[in-house]
Order: C-alpha cells, then structure tokens, then sequence
C-alpha cells in the first residue's frame, strides 16, 4: 500500500513514488466516478424535463470539468477555474443555439420561471440553464475536490446537492428518482472504495456490497416517511399576477361572430361531439366579465379539476383555421396538452392560452375529461363558498335580478335543482335572437330581462350567472363553441357556433355547466350536432324542474293505492326488527364496554387523590351501592363479609383520608387504592354467580 | 400513614389512640362488656363534657365513674342527690373564722376533677340548678367571689327513669348541658358470668392502676381540639342539626350547642381511632348520645312510641354524606 504525503507549497497530494493523486488510474476511476454522480445527480432533473433535451444540458455539463480537472491538476486552481467558466459559457452555445446576449438575465430568473411552471415544463433554454449551471458548478467543485485532496467521498458531495435541489424542482413531475437514488449509492460506495488506497483487488470485494446497498436503497427508499409527503416549494411559490391575455373579451366577439356565421374557425377531430370551451370569465365589474385566471408555463399537463369521481377521457385533435386570439379550445377539463410550445393553463380553470397567436393550420392534441356525476351526485351537491365568485356589482339591479331569481328558483330544496329550474326560466321567458343588441351591461341585461326578452347566448349566460350569484350560487361565464358539423368525424366549428354558457362551482363536483340559452344554444339548422352535454343538461333540467317531475313518462302505469308513494327502501317488517336487532346488539355492546371504560378512566386519571376516589367509586359500583348515598365508608365496610372487607377497610381508610385528611395522598395509596379495589373485584365475582353478574352487567348496573 | 408530611400529628394521634386504649381497657377491667360505654365516657372526658347516665340501679353507673377516676389519677366526689339537698351542700360555704375574723369559703364537694352525681333527678331543681351552673361555666361563684373546679372537670349524672316518684326531671334545657346521654345497660351473659366470678377477689376500683395523670388527660384534651375538620363535615354536622329543627316528628331540634357538642366529641372520637382528622364516621357513630336527649317529640310522636334516637337514625339514613373535600 503507497503512503501519500502533501506537497510542501499546498498543491495536490503525492505518493511515496512521487506521483501525485496516487496512481493515474485511481485518479482518472475517480473523476469519472464524480463526473458520474454529478450526471445522475443532474438528470434528477428528469421530472421537470422529461425529454432528451435534458441530456444536453447535463452531460457536457457534468463531463468537461472532470476533463479540466483531469488536465489541469497540476496546474494552479484559479487556472482550472478560469478554463472551467469559459467552457461553461461554451457549454451554453448549444443550448441556446447560438450566444445567448441575456443568458445572465435567464440564469437569475430561472429558478422562478421553474417554480411557476407546471410540470412537465417545456425544455426551453432559459429553463434548462438552470440544470445545465448547477451541474456544471457541482462537477467543477467535485473533480477539483478530487484531485486537489486527499477525501474519499467528499467530491461527490456537490453532485448529492444537485440531485437534492432536482428533487426540490420535480416533486410535481411523473416519474420516480429512485433508480437514481440506488445509482447514486453504487458510485458513492465505488467513489469511496477507489479512494482507499486498497489494492485492485480490494476493489472487486466491493461490487457485490455495492449492490446490496443499491437494493436496500431501493427497497427502504419508499419506505422513508418523506417520500409519503415531500415538500414542494410550488406551494411557496408566488404566482404571475393576472394578465389580460387578449384586447378584445371572448364575449365581445360572440355577436359579431353570430353576424358573420360561416366563417371557419377550427376543426375538431374526436370520438364525441362536446361544446368546446376557448375562455373563462370569472371576474364582472358590471359592465364587462373579464378572466382572473393566472396562466402558468407547462409543458403539457394541466392540473385535475375538482371532480374525482367518474369520468370518461376524451382526446381531441384541434386545428386552427383562423381562429383569433391565443386562447386555445379544448372540451370540458383538458388534463394533457401535446403539441404547443410556449403553453400556458390556468390551473384554477383548466383554460389554455398559447404564447404567441397561432397560424392557420396549427394542431395541436388535447385530452380531457369529461365529468359523470351521478345525479345522487348532483342532488347532494352543494356550492362552495367563494366571496369572489358571488359578487355582484354594486347598483339598483341587484335588487331586480335577485327577486327574478327567487320567483324561477322558488321551491328548488337543492342548490342544483334552483340551478336547473333558473336556466329553465331563462330558456322560457325569452328568446333567441343573433339581432340582438349586443352587450352584457347591468343596463343592458336590465333591459334585456325587464323589456326586449331576446339576446344572444352572451346575454342568456350573463344573465343566468348574476342571477345564480344573487341566490348564493358561484358562478361565472364561459365563452366556446357548439360541436360544429360533423364531417368524416371531424367538427368544423364555424364562428355561427359560438356559445356562451354559464358554469356554478360545487363543493367536490367543480364547475357544473347551465345552458341557459334556448334552442339548443342558439342552433340554426339541423345540421349542426348537439353536444352531449347540453343534451344531459336538457334532461336534467326537465327532470329537476316543477311540473316535469311528476308527470308520468309515457306508457308508465300510475301507482295504485290512493296516491300512496311508492317505497323506495326495504319493508317496514324488515326495518323494525333490523332496527330492533341493531338497537339490541348496540345496548349489548354498550352494556359489555361501559363499566370496562368507566373502570379504566377512572384508573388512570391524573391526580392521586382523584385515583383514590375513582377506585372508591369504582369498588361501591362493584359492591352494586351506586346510589346510595348516605352509607359511610365504615358502613359500607360493616355491610361485607370478612374475605371483602379485609380489602374495603384499608381502601376505605384511604378513601377518607383522601376526602377528609388535610393532607396530600401520594402516588403509591393510590396505587394500593386499586389493588383493594381489584382484590374486592375479585371476591365479588367470586361469590356472585355468572348469571347474576350478566344480569347486572346487562342492567347496566 | 398516606404521606411522609403527615408523619408528626399522626403520630401523635397514634398516641392520644394508645393512651385511650390503655384508659378504656383498665376501666373494662372492672366495667365488663361495656366497651362501648366507657369509650363514650371518655369521649365526654376528653371532650371536656359532662355525662348523663340514664339506667336502672346496678347496671354499674357509679362503678364507671368511679373507674374512669381511678384510672387518670384524678379526684373524685360522690353526690348522692336527694329531695332535702341544698345547693351549698355541692359547691360549699362560706364560714366566719373567728381566729381570722373573716369568711372562708369550704369547698363542696363538687370541687374534683370526676363527680358523680347520683341520682341527680331527686334533687330539688334550684340544687340541680347549682351544679349545672357549675358544669357549665366550671366555676363557683360564693360571695362574689370566683373559684374555679380543677381540671380536668368531668360531671357523671345519673338518674333511674323507672323509679320517678318524688323525683324532678331535669328540663330539657338543662339536659342540653350535658354532652351525652347514654345508657349503660345490663351485661350480657357471658360478661355477668365473669363478674360473677371475679368477686369478691377479683379486680376492685381501689386497686385499678393509674394509667393517666391529670396532666397527661390535660395534654390529650388540647391535642383533640386541633384534629382536623374537612369543611365538608361541617357541612354534614350542621345539616344534621338543622334536619332536626324541621323534622315533623319533632318539637324542638338539636340546639347550635348541639352542632358545637357534636363536633367536640368527633374530634375525640377520631383521635381515639388514631385520626388526626375526623370522619363522617364519626359523626353518625356519636349522633345518638351527643344529639338524642336534646331533642323533644311532639305529642303524636311520644304517642306512636317514636323515640329521638329513632328521628336521628332516619335522619342519618337519609342524609348524603359528604362525597369529597
């Protein structure tokens, strides 16, 4: 075994030969055990970005300091510095295809960019700089330390602190980090043995050590109580403020794409005809409804909604056709997004919204899913209290569209039915018409509820969520498309298919949609497909509404019985002895636990003294004298036999010194106060025959 | 017993216990079967109360006395009530001395630490009179002049509630001077065997060893005043009391001299058990003798043959004692 001795002027250790770093293998085995660490611990980064672009980013990153270090270590260490941060700022270039002029700017803002972008993120340069930096940092540290020292695993250190801030940054990406985890283990354990100056074949001992601490590792891994919780630093993370994505409201555009209907827009390619939804407008100021959505960046996912019950997934492949704006249609709650670049959604709505205007011809994949509550679901369902999503403009209106409101909602005993039984009244007390004025005013809805009775689905929607919100209900405005014609299944959707509905949020049910807007939403002809949702919709509101829900279907006998309700749960003989038997074996159960929990509590409640009381108690329970109240302890002692009272005297002496004697009892009294108590449990039972005992323990007595 | 703390006034009552025990079993030496008498007696005794004996001739009364005198090294007198009884002849006179030229007072017989007023009913009430007053405020007043009875100072009364011809029952606030009312009783048969056989040569009084000087029953007497009462039990004495001032059977109830009575004799009691703090117990154990012959029936009641210690065991069998302290 070589002894190695430091330099005389600081610079790398050398050994007994005079070679420094110990033999040339070692040294070299150990820079690429680091330059390995450092990798895996980089490509931690797996769950932020998912695709190869990552490794891009972390291999030249966590490879060409080790080179440097391999190079330079003889050399002065402010020489492999410099010569590490001009080849990391060379290391950019491909990234960025090209000189980055901002990439400093990028650098400082990146973290942030990543805490606000949910996963997966899109593997943009000014995301990727940020792995790319830290695993360059971590190899540079790591293989200097190497070859600089003479530690065994301190050069891995730094890679460790890069897989722990990739864990940080991923915890909401898919995927596990624990095949890393194991990997990082292997090396460490390799770095460690290497380092020890052992002969080769030393080495060779240690590979199946290795990797049984790789199993374990993997084994125990999940089993550590973070991996069940682990800290995100999302949820600390401040959000972009509001934005207005757009110059002109969705909403404003409905009339005047209804005036011009047979402009293409896009096409939609799916296995079912849904209502396509482009903006969400949760904010009204009383004279426009604005979105108060905060967009962040993904790479594709968008988180669930509320709903977590049955759902069907429904994928759809859109492509735009001259369809303004950025915001970008996608049915009901799309959870996955292929195909953009530059993504951003609102969690809180599940809105897309694109980074730049896309052309003609863009496509792009969206998967949703599709709600299917129960309607034991619907009827249980109650809103969710949200100030926000129930304010209402200040003004003389509110007055007039709650008291409307009340009228159609009256007799409504579930939110959901006052919810059906309001869009039933809009749908009946006016009609559609595309010649309507414009506008969604408090003026101009006053005037288009109290006067003309006819709008457009700007106006039937607008309505509908300032009446909801009146009655409690949280409400807010949608702006999208009916399913288009169907063609080779493929929708056109056309500007004439704008809709607009309204959406009410319950509590674990999310964002339920009302289509408040008559004939069928506003469809002209027979060609157009009616979605299923508003079919659904259409259904219900018939059945949750006065009048409909009693009148028997066609071809249905009436029940017999003079008006008698037909029963709906099991028999009357079956409830009375279910009950009964329940009942029964509830008081049986009572009967056996309740004088075991009595006992125990007042065994171990805190306080001496009160021990001492609860074993007196607990004994004149035993002796059956609960209620008698007037018996002293030396009466109660004078009532018993020799084999009792030799027991209930000394625990009466200490009864009444508790209750009487000026003095604190202490622990050990209390202590013997139970053994009497038990020791006279004991004697009772032992005189009192089993049937007698049941009886009393049954009487509860 | 409970506590390290308490070690001290337990201990000394362990003692006051030791020392009645020793006083009760010398005076059962002569008093056979009775066990229950003397300790009452001695309760009076160390309560610093006077005791009325109401019981047929030989049962032992004077005999009890004379024991309990003999046993704390204490003087005693015997008074032998009878109609022609003048109060002089119990707490003494003043006589000219012509050798000083001045009155001197001559100590009655009343001046000793145990009397026994025999048969205190055939007296004259203005006699009784003159030894309750002295039982009460333990001082003869002659000329002006105070002098005070020894202490301790315990007055035995007797009388015999068959023979009442030519008698003066005591009135009943003149009852109320006494701590207890008790009856000694026949001994039962194996105990009046024994008596039988130790006479003539058995133990008598004049041989019983002295157990307890007067200094020592002076001690116990003021140790017994400083055992502890819980509030509680207070509670209970007074709503005993109280229970026997609204009770239907009864005419007049248990006086705050009673509470006051009640109290003083179960703070003995509990000493006597080797307490220092006192129990209901106690206090339901001396009801009937502290509590019984200060209460007066009314007529119905005397006509069912209702009697007070029969009031007072309702009274106790339907009275909460007290749960905690």
């Amino acid at each position: 075994m070589s002894r190695r001795r430091a330099e005389p002027n600081g610079g790398p250790p050398v050994d007994e030969t005079g070679r420094a770093g110990g033999p040339v293998w070692r040294r070299l085995g150990g820079l690429a055990l680091v330059a390995a660490v450092t990798g895996v611990g980089g490509w931690g980064f797996h769950r932020v970005f998912p695709g190869t672009e990552l490794l891009l980013a972390v291999v030249p990153a966590a490879t060409v300091p080790a080179l440097v270090a391999a190079l330079t270590w003889r050399r002065p260490l402010w020489l492999a510095l410099v010569l590490d941060l001009v080849l990391w700022f060379a290391g950019t270039v491909p990234l960025y295809k090209g000189i980055a002029p901002g990439l400093l700017g990028d650098l400082a803002d990146s973290w942030r960019a990543l805490l606000t972008t949910l996963l997966p993120a899109q593997p943009e340069p000014r995301l990727l700089v940020l792995a790319h930096t830290l695993v360059w940092a971590a190899a540079v540290v790591g293989a200097e330390t190497l070859t600089r020292t003479r530690t065994r695993v301190a050069a891995a250190v730094p890679g460790l602190v890069v897989y722990g801030v990739a864990l940080l940054f991923g915890v909401d990406g898919e995927g596990s980090n624990l095949p890393l985890a194991a990997a990082l283990v292997v090396l460490i354990a390799a770095l460690a043995l290497l380092r020890d100056d052992r002969p080769a074949l030393w080495l060779l001992a240690g590979v199946p050590a290795a990797a049984a601490l790789a199993a374990v590792a993997l084994v125990a891994g999940p089993l550590l109580p973070i991996a069940a919780e682990p800290y995100n630093p999302r949820d600390d993370a401040e959000l972009p403020p509001p934005v207005r994505v757009d110059s002109v409201s969705p909403l404003d555009r409905v009339s005047a794409w209804l005036q011009i209907p047979d402009r293409d827009l896009f096409t939609v390619k799916a296995a079912k005809p849904l209502n396509w939804r482009l903006a969400v407008l949760d904010r009204y100021d009383g004279v426009r409804w604005t979105s108060g959505a905060r967009f962040q960046p993904t790479g594709g996912r968008v988180p669930a909604g509320d709903w977590t019950g049955k759902a069907q997934t429904v994928r759809q492949t859109i492509t735009f056709s001259g369809l303004p704006g950025t915001w970008l249609p996608g049915a009901e709650r799309p959870v996955e997004v292929d195909g953009v670049r530059g993504l951003a959604v609102d969690p809180g709505s599940g809105a897309l919204l694109a980074a730049s205007r896309p052309v003609k011809g863009f496509t792009y994949e969206v998967t949703s899913r599709v709600a299917e509550p129960s309607k034991a679901d619907l009827l249980a369902a109650t809103p969710v209290d949200d100030p926000a999503l129930t304010a209402f403009p200040a003004g003389p209106q509110e007055a007039m569209f709650r008291k409307l409101a009340q009228q159609a909602t009256k007799g409504a005993d579930v939110p959901i039915k006052q919810a059906y039984r309001l869009q039933s009244y809009l749908r009946t007390s006016a009609t559609y018409d595309v010649t309507a004025p414009p506008g969604h005013s408090l003026k101009g809805l006053e005037f288009f509820l109290e006067t003309t009775h006819r709008g457009t689905s700007e106006q039937f929607a607008s309505t509908f969520a300032l009446m909801a919100r009146t009655l409690g209900l949280p409400s807010r405005v949608v702006v999208g498309f009916r399913p288009g014609q169907a063609s080779d299944g493929i929708y056109h959707v056309k500007s004439g298919h704008v809709m607009a509905w309204a959406e009410i949020k319950f509590d674990k049910l999310g964002w339920r949609p009302f289509y408040p807007t008559p004939g069928r939403g506003g469809a002209k002809d027979d060609h157009d497909v009616v979605s299923s949702a508003l079919k659904e919709s259409e259904e219900l509101e018939g059945e949750f509404t006065q009048g409909t829900v009693n009148k028997p279907k066609a071809g249905q006998k009436p029940t017999g019985g003079g008006g008698r309700k037909p029963s709906a749960g099991p028999p009357l003989w079956v409830i009375v002895p279910a009950v009964g038997a329940g009942v029964l074996v509830v008081y049986a159960g009572a009967a056996m636990v309740l004088p075991w929990w009595r006992r125990r509590a007042r065994r171990s409640v805190t306080g001496a003294e009160r021990r001492v009381l609860g074993a007196w108690s607990q004994t004149c329970d035993d002796l059956g004298l609960k209620g008698e109240r007037a018996l002293t302890a030396e009466d109660v002692v004078a009532r018993h036999p020799a084999d009792i009272s030799a027991h209930l005297r000394p625990l009466a002496d200490i009864s009444n010194f508790v209750r009487y004697a000026p003095d604190d009892v202490a622990h050990e009294a209390a202590d013997a106060a139970w053994r009497h108590s038990d020791a006279v449990r004991q004697a009772v039972r032992a005189r009192t025959p089993l049937k007698t005992r049941l009886r009393k323990r049954l009487l509860l007595r | 017993m409970y506590n390290e703390q308490t070690q001290q006034p337990q201990q000394l009552a362990a003692q006051f216990a030791q020392r009645f025990q020793m006083l009760a079993q010398n005076i059962e030496r002569i008093i056979r079967g009775k066990h229950e008498a003397i300790e009452l007696a001695l309760i009076c005794l160390f309560s610093e109360g006077h005791l009325l004996i109401e019981d047929v001739p030989g049962t032992g009364k004077t005999t009890l006395a004379r024991s309990i005198a003999a046993s704390v090294d204490a003087e005693w007198r015997r008074i032998q009530f009878t109609p022609d009884l003048l109060p002089s002849d119990i707490t003494g006179v003043s006589i000219f001395n012509q050798a000083h030229q001045k009155f001197e007072f001559h100590q009655g017989p009343v001046f000793a630490n145990i009397v026994l007023a025999d048969e205190i009913n055939r007296a004259s009430p203005k006699t009784q009179s003159a030894l309750l007053e002295v039982m009460e405020e333990r001082r003869v007043t002659v000329d002006a002049e105070p002098h005070p009875v020894p202490r301790p100072f315990l007055v035995v009364a007797t009388q015999n509630p068959v023979d009442m011809d030519g008698t003066y029952p005591l009135p009943e606030a003149q009852l109320d001077r006494f701590l207890m009312r008790i009856s000694v009783g026949y001994p039962d048969h194996v105990s009046e065997v024994e008596v039988l056989k130790g006479m003539p040569t058995g133990p008598q009084v004049e041989r019983l060893p002295v157990v307890a000087r007067a200094s020592d029953v002076a001690g116990m007497i003021e140790f017994a005043t400083r055992i502890h009462v819980a509030d509680p039990v207070y509670d209970y004495i007074v709503a005993l009391c109280g229970a026997t001032r609204t009770n239907p059977h009864l005419r007049l109830g248990a006086s705050p001299r009673g509470s006051l009575a009640l109290l003083r004799a179960a703070r003995v009691k509990a000493a006597a058990a080797g307490r220092h703090y006192v129990v209901p117990e106690d206090v339901k154990a001396l009801a009937v003798p502290v509590i019984a012959h200060r209460l007066i029936l009314t007529p119905e009641a005397e006509l069912r043959e209702v009697t007070a210690a029969h009031v007072l065991g309702e009274l106790l069998a339907g009275m909460p004692v007290p749960q905690a302290a």
